[in-house]
């Protein structure tokens, strides 16, 4: 999976989840719908979507569209 | 709606629902508000999105009203809703040094809600082990309209873990991703619709296609194929009819093939007498529902109809708007877990009433080859050995009374619904009495088919609620079932009138007929009274025998 689908992929989810247009340079700092309870949602959602799952600490440090998609590809590529 | 119902059926019914697919269902908030306080510990708004698209089926969406996080439930900011829901992580309470303390704290807090709200309230939670979970269950069963939904079962049962422990200090819940999405199911299929709407009572099933692949008339009775999924099928769908769901077969083929297909392949474990009502033709299959919810005397709202075939679906859901309609997956196991999940259809107990309901049907055949054998009513009753047993305030059936009130649509004249909590109030109270109805005969037991609630005002009796079930109806029995009850009630005597109270439903045409026919005008929606001495002087019929239990037995 190419950086551009993983990084559509997660856009299409935070649409979803925050009922809010985002763009590849979203976090939490940014975006204030982006809160610690939709935040949950959002991580609940990637992890169906890729298959993947965070640890506890990581769970903390994906606070923007970026780091998120970073994750993942590093996950994938393990 | 339906149509797009039927394309997301794989997402909705999937052996395990995955949170991103929920997502992409688009939201609806179609149908009717269901107002749910939620009273939690921990956290309800990851769970509160992903209800939505299950809640779409049945045509309604919920409205929370979410509590503050509160171990102590002092229900703060209460307002009029219709569920109840306590959310709980019971991992926050001390259970273990004394757990019976706890369970008796928990029932007392129970009971100051239910002093606010007449609402359903559904205890959802988790504890340590088996005990534990068995003494809830028993203590939430005393507590009239409370369940115990048991998320730890709920869960073990899908092999999906409860708990996440990475989870919970960032959302406020230690509930996993993938239980999250399986309880929303959970809540929105099956224990706020168990606990809300009246059930589903009969599953019509269309057969090519559906209750085994391929087509009889093209394939052959030893060429259509029984695979393991349709043997797993239809052996859910016996069991089905077993705690008291009918059966129908609705399909498009030559009558004599489909007997035959029954009677030689012995490997179908649904067999022809299984099926309480059978529509094998080529006619128009909406008018075969029509005829099938006659004979089983439902309404059509009551059933859900399987086909392999969404144009059948599409006309049939046309004629009848209120039909429940699912396409039947080639995999046969897909379909069975749409039926198994379909609103309505999950109770959270099963009545011995409700299994009797089969049975008592098919009674109805030899009934009415006695009927022909004599002119004489009292003859037929006799013949029958027909008993009508009355009982007062008879708390041990407050789950089936609830039921009835719950269930019946068509002799319904209040359609008030009273639940179990209402009724319960209703026992004990000085002016009001509720009185059940058990029928009877020879051939059949049909268990409580009736129950009567009213109030004294004065010289006036008020008929609260007043619902006969289908299965007694057409048994001419009518006014015996109703005026006797009226009339052994502890709070009649001295009455000059009898009001009741009367609402203009879709179904209960009825009921409507049978009290205007009672009192020679025209049942119109309000306040109907008659004179006591209608009730009084009324004699019952000849040859059935009558009982009444429980007189001065009012207790608490």
């Amino acid at each position: 999976m190419s950086r551009d689908q993983v990084q559509s992929e997660i856009l299409a989810i935070l649409n979803a989840v925050l009922k809010r247009e985002a763009t590849p340079d979203s976090s939490r700092k940014n975006l204030p719908q982006w809160d610690s309870l939709k935040h949950v949602e959002i991580i609940f959602a990637v992890e169906d979507a890729f298959g993947v799952q965070f640890s506890e600490e990581e769970l903390f440090e994906l606070d923007s569209v970026e780091n998120i998609a970073a994750s993942i590809i590093a996950k994938h590529a393990a | 709606m339906t149509s797009m119902l039927y394309e997301l059926q794989a997402a909705l019914f999937s052996a395990e629902v995955s949170r991103r697919d929920l997502l992409d269902i688009p939201p609806s908030e179609r149908g009717r508000p269901v107002s749910i306080n939620v009273w939690r510990n921990h956290a309800f708004e990851a769970i509160l999105p992903l209800m939505a698209p299950f809640s779409a089926i049945r045509a309604w969406h919920g409205e929370f009203n979410l509590g503050a996080y509160d171990d102590t439930l002092i229900f703060n900011g209460w307002r009029p809703a219709d569920i109840e829901l306590l959310w709980l992580d019971s991992s926050r309470f001390a259970l273990a040094p004394d757990f019976p303390a706890w369970l008796e704290w928990l029932r007392s807090r129970l009971s100051v809600l239910r002093a606010m709200s007449r609402a359903p309230i559904i205890v959802a939670t988790w504890l340590p082990d088996i005990a534990m979970r068995d003494a809830l269950a028993a203590m939430t069963d005393t507590c009239p309209a409370t369940y115990f939904a048991d998320l730890e079962a709920a869960c073990t049962d899908q092999d999906i873990p409860l708990v996440d422990p990475r989870v919970a200090k960032i959302s406020g819940s230690p509930i996993s991703n993938r239980a999250q999405a399986h309880l929303a199911r959970e809540l929105a299929c099956r224990w706020i619709p168990a606990a809300l709407f009246p059930p589903i009572k009969a599953v019509a099933l269309d057969l090519d296609n559906t209750l085994h692949a391929g087509i009889v008339g093209e394939d052959g009775i030893d060429g259509v194929r029984l695979t393991d999924g349709h043997v797993r099928l239809q052996n859910q769908l016996k069991n089905l009819r077993e705690h008291g769901v009918f059966i129908a077969l609705v399909s498009r083929n030559e009558y004599r093939d489909v007997e035959a297909l029954f009677a030689q392949r012995l490997d179908y474990p649904l067999r022809w007498d299984d099926f309480s009502a059978i529509e094998v033709a080529w006619g128009d299959k909406a008018d075969a529902i029509g005829r099938i919810a006659e004979h089983l005397r439902i309404s059509t709202d009551a059933m859900l109809f399987v086909d392999d075939n969404l144009g059948e679906l599409n006309s049939v859901a046309l004629k009848w708007p209120q039909l429940h309609t699912l396409y039947a997956d080639t995999d046969a196991d897909a379909t069975w877990r749409a039926i198994s999940w379909w609103p309505g259809l999950w109770r959270w107990k099963v009545e011995s009433d409700d299994t009797k309901r089969v049975q008592d049907l098919q009674a109805n055949r030899d009934r009415e080859a006695l009927a022909h054998q004599t002119d004489d009513i009292g003859d037929y009753f006799r013949m029958l050995q027909a008993r009508l047993t009355y009982r007062i305030d008879p708390s041990d059936q407050l789950s089936r009374l609830a039921d009835l009130c719950a269930k019946t649509n068509q002799f319904n004249l209040a359609i008030r619904r009273l639940n179990q909590a209402e009724l319960a109030d209703r026992f004990v109270g000085k002016d009001t009495c509720v009185m059940s109805v058990q029928l009877s005969d020879r051939l059949s037991d049909s268990g409580v088919i009736a129950l009567v609630a009213a109030t004294r005002k004065g010289s006036d009796l008020i008929v609260e609620e007043l619902c006969v079930s289908c299965r007694a109806m057409g048994r001419r029995l009518e006014n015996d079932i109703v005026l006797t009850a009226l009339g052994n009630m502890p709070i009649f005597p001295g009455c000059e009138k009898v009001v009741f109270s009367v609402q203009h439903g879709p179904r209960n045409k009825p009921a409507l007929e049978w009290l205007t026919q009672l009192s020679g005008k025209q049942a119109a929606q309000g306040l109907h009274s008659v004179p006591a001495t209608v009730v009084a002087n009324f004699a019952p019929t000849d040859g059935v025998e009558l009982t009444i239990e429980g007189i001065g037995n009012n207790e608490p």
